[in-house]
């Protein structure tokens, strides 16, 4: 009968139904239940506060500060012209194109990012409708002191991530570690109240960062810096303080610098770590690594005499001193201390060919030279020095008096320490201290030497030499400094383009440390095609002494008794 | 000797349909909750839990031979109606389905028709013993005008309620099963054109019915209601979560909560258990109506009995099967359970029918 099919058509629809839910509900229970939970839950990223940027006295370089947008929903402002004049003022740019965004057809605009607390302040206070002020997940880079050690500290990113200089060799350190939160979230992504949200791992702020750097110093040897490039017209300049026994960098300058934070509206040029990024050829100061090699491998003593020679013809090239004044002459002769002390270029290379290729490139490398330094700045260089392998005739003389090589600054201030400390190669450092964000010092960098690389002995010998450049030499009376001993060398390099030398274009640089008995700071000043003035001794000389004198009163080492100054020059009266 | 009409009376028809109204409301609260737009739809629903409760009580009295003598009035009404809803009913989401009450609310006059027409349809079938060709041809023709204003709206369900509802009773009213086999044949030909082209259907209509034979091809999109209704069933597990804590009602992942998908509440809030619960309420009510089917005591009363319990029984299965992705999405609420005045008074109305044939079933005929 029609009836009792009707009967069985339900039960087993009944069954069915059962079966299918059971299946369901029950065997894919489980699943389908976590898939629910899953479409629910929502992981935001919780972003850390970026850590501080502190010199080594604890005054702050770089600090985060919260920062806010503004928005506007186009269609709640009564009055837009008003409006739009309003927050030009307080945001400091022009109104017509805020007038633009006004007028937008989009629900919802932004017109500035990242602004400053007080700008925000200010249109919170104007109660604009419309007008809302948001604030960011990150903050905004404060920079205190404007330009100072800019070119060190670098810039970040829009979402204050590390793009150049310690921002971002220790962004790692300084970003802190973000935090991821749960929440239940309906379809649109909502949070919902009834749920607790759940915290999956906490936010870490980031740590900070002190660096050697001393703010007083550094602020003067920017300035020095500036006033010497300006003098001489030059193009750019870098200078360098360091500490020779410990490796810290206590000031490191490049001219040009820029405003960490409206970077971007410098050139790209401007914001260049020159000291550690660009390598040149550093010319007279190189003897240095020349001598060492002589003395160290015995092949040269400091007795040895070298016939004096204008010029010196290696390889079908001719070697030239320098028409600085200091010609010895021909006919005489001289020692390895008058080669360094009157920087003869025809002298250097006699040297450098009575050692040979091999120990000659051994030294080079002993110093650092060909390797970074391992500073941890963005971009280092590791210069140029070409593999033994295809030196040519010309290379070796050359090197000697230091072309045909390129160096950083940075290296070549190392190389100085090495000599300055008694012969220890020394990693340079820019962080002293990673601070935790409650001030904990969460890791303390301590001096590294990296190997011995002359004896005690040849290192005294080359203060000698450099004590000898300062007082009788291409360093008299330039870089002397009243009240106090220095030593150093002086360099005038010739500037290659394109594989070969300019003609008229220099770079003017010195290399010394203060006092000379026990040094405090290793120097340098290098300064990039000065115009009127060419020389290392006239150009950087003055600005090495300028900086040493500042450093050693800011050191707290009071100048010796004019006395004795005094009794030397009465002596020379006598003779 | 004739027993007194409550011994007669089909009390626990009457008891488990008005429960289960009850228990729907308890789900229609829950399911609205957190939604402030549908916050009173549980109180709302009461009301017409109320009502519908005096109009199956009415129908239960009316002796069920008058339907047969109201029927053309009925169906003239409706059309009138329909074509009102046509021509200026109120639309929400995307359909024309409703006529404004002004402030007691509105009013959808599809939900009415498929009663309306189970009425007229066993009506015209019991006319005469003999139920051939011409009949069945007269009887499409009094569907096919309602059915087509409906399916205009658009509400491909109700349209599909109807002619189940048709096919129902058409397979107890002919004669001969061979007519009914030619029937059978020409729907199913009728349903491949519809499906298989854009002629009658809107695209949206015909992706949701093409979906569940492909629930994954499409999740964010079509496959979305499907796969959410079948993850907040299958979540509920053996207990469910508790009512008023399903999380994929209350976060709005499955759409339409306290209408058409209220299984899928149940299903996760109550778990198995609840959904095994909902479905003996379902089962009870069935089969008080088929047992109306057999106390039927004239062809009038079998076929409109037979039509009532087809309308009920297309409901409850579509409606689950749609919420367990088992079948198409057709938008037909659950009979008693979805937030819906139209729909429940109705119920009740069929229920008091059905009630009442079931209580005359000892009176003899002269």
């Amino acid at each position: 009968m029609r009836a009792k099919m009707l009967f069985y058509v339900f039960a087993a629809l009944a069954i069915f139904l059962l079966v299918h839910l059971y299946r369901i509900q029950i065997v894919q229970g489980p699943a389908l239940a976590a898939l629910a939970r899953d479409q629910r839950l929502e992981t935001i990223d919780l972003v850390a506060r970026r850590g501080t940027i502190f010199d080594r006295e604890g005054n702050t370089l770089v600090r985060s500060l919260p920062s806010q947008s503004i928005y506007v929903t186009p269609r709640e402002v009564q009055d837009k012209p008003a409006t739009a004049q309003a927050l030009a003022s307080a945001l400091d740019v022009p109104s017509q194109r805020i007038l633009e965004r006004l007028q937008s057809a989009t629900p919802y605009v932004l017109i500035d990012r990242k602004i400053e607390r007080d700008a925000a302040d200010r249109i919170l206070k104007l109660k604009l409708a419309g007008v809302s002020v948001i604030a960011e997940e990150t903050g905004v880079r404060f920079v205190p002191a404007g330009h100072l050690a800019s070119t060190v500290l670098g810039f970040t990113g829009i979402d204050e991530n590390g793009l150049d200089g310690v921002e971002y060799s220790f962004d790692r350190v300084l970003r802190g570690r973000p935090g991821r939160m749960s929440l239940e979230a309906d379809q649109w992504g909502r949070a919902i109240p009834f749920a607790a949200p759940h915290v999956i791992e906490a936010v870490k702020t980031g740590d900070s960062l002190a660096l050697t750097l001393d703010s007083y110093v550094q602020y003067n040897v920017e300035r020095t810096l500036r006033e010497t490039v300006k003098k001489w017209h030059a193009r750019s300049g870098s200078a360098i303080v360091m500490d020779p026994w410990t490796g810290e960098i206590i000031a490191l300058a490049n001219v040009p610098d820029y405003d960490v934070t409206t970077y971007d509206k410098f050139p790209a040029d401007a914001r260049r770590d020159r000291a550690v990024t660009d390598a040149y050829e550093p010319g007279s100061t190189f003897k240095l690594i020349t001598a060492a090699a002589a003395l160290e491998s015995k092949k040269v003593t400091t007795y040895d005499r070298f016939p004096t020679r204008d010029k010196l013809e290696v390889g079908g090239h001719v070697i030239h001193n320098a028409e600085d004044g200091f010609l010895a002459g021909n006919g005489g002769s001289e020692t390895l201390e008058d080669i360094v002390a009157y920087s003869h270029n025809v002298g250097a290379a006699e040297v450098g060919l009575a050692l040979g290729q091999q120990t000659m490139y051994d030294m080079v490398r002993r110093f650092g030279f060909g390797d970074e330094t391992g500073v941890g700045l963005a971009g280092e260089s590791s210069g140029i020095l070409a593999p033994l392998a295809s030196w040519s005739g010309t290379t070796l003389p050359t090197i000697a008096f230091g072309h045909s090589i390129a160096v950083t600054p940075l290296a070549l201030a190392r190389a100085y320490c090495a000599i300055a400390n008694g012969g220890l190669l020394i990693r340079p450092r820019i962080v002293g201290e990673i601070l935790s964000p409650d001030g904990g010092v969460v890791h303390r960098y301590a001096a590294e030497v990296e190997r011995r690389v002359i004896s005690q002995h040849t290192a005294a010998i080359l203060r000698r030499y450099l004590r000898a450049v300062v007082i009788r030499g291409t360093g008299n009376p330039t870089a002397q400094v009243a009240g106090y001993t220095t030593a150093g060398k002086t360099g005038t390099a010739q500037i290659a383009e394109n594989g070969r030398y300019v003609s008229g274009e220099y770079v003017a640089s010195f290399v010394g440390y203060i006092p000379a008995e026990h040094p405090r700071y290793v120097i340098l000043v290098k300064v990039e095609r000065p115009r009127g003035a060419i020389y290392g001794s006239e150009v950087a000389a003055p600005a090495f002494a300028k900086i040493a004198q500042m450093a050693m009163m800011h050191a707290g080492v009071l100048p010796a008794t004019p006395r004795s100054v005094k009794r030397k020059a009465a002596s020379k009266q006598h003779v | 000797m004739e027993r007194p009409w409550y011994s007669r009376f089909n009390w626990l028809l009457a008891a488990t349909t008005v429960a289960l109204a009850l228990f729907g409301d308890v789900v229609i609260h829950s399911a609205t909750l957190h939604n402030p737009d549908a916050s009173n739809e549980w109180r709302k629903q009461l009301v017409y839990i109320a009502i519908g409760v005096v109009v199956m009580a009415w129908c239960a009295w009316v002796d069920y031979r008058r339907w047969q003598r109201w029927a053309v009035y009925l169906y003239s009404i409706n059309l009138g109606l329909l074509y009102l809803v046509w021509k200026s009913g109120h639309s929400a989401m995307g359909a024309q389905r409703w006529i404004s009450l002004g402030p007691i609310g509105t009013f959808q006059p599809s939900e009415p028709a498929k009663l309306v027409l189970a009425i007229v349809i066993a009506s015209l079938l019991a006319r005469t013993m003999i139920v051939g060709f011409k009949e069945m041809f007269y009887t499409l023709v009094a569907v096919a005008l309602p059915a087509f204003l409906i399916l205009k709206q658009p509400d491909l369900g109700t349209t599909l309620v109807i002619f189940g509802i048709l096919t129902a009773q058409l397979f107890f009213g002919v004669s001969r099963t061979g007519y009914f086999a030619v029937y059978a044949a020409l729907v199913a030909a009728a349903a491949a054109f519809v499906v298989g082209t854009n002629a009658v259907l809107k695209p949206f209509q015909r992706s949701r019915i093409l979906i569940f034979l492909h629930p994954n091809s499409d999740p964010q999109g079509a496959g979305w209601s499907l796969s959410q209704s079948k993850i907040a069933v299958g979540s509920g597990e053996l207990f469910g979560k508790g009512l008023t804590h399903g999380t994929q009602t209350q976060l709005d992942f499955v759409p339409e909560h306290s209408r058409d998908f209220i299984f899928s509440v149940v299903g996760e809030e109550l778990g198995y258990v609840g959904a095994i619960a909902l479905i003996c309420a379902y089962a009870i009510i069935l089969f008080g109506a088929v047992g109306a089917v057999f106390a039927s005591r004239d062809r009038f009363a079998l076929l409109l009995s037979v039509g009532i319990v087809a309308l009920l029984a297309f409901h409850v299965v579509v409606n689950i099967g749609m919420t367990v992705g088992i079948m198409p999405i057709t938008g037909i609420p659950l009979p008693f359970m979805s937030y819906g005045g139209s729909a429940i008074i109705t119920d009740f109305a069929a229920i008091g029918i059905l009630l009442n044939v079931h209580m005359q079933r000892d009176r003899l005929v002269f």
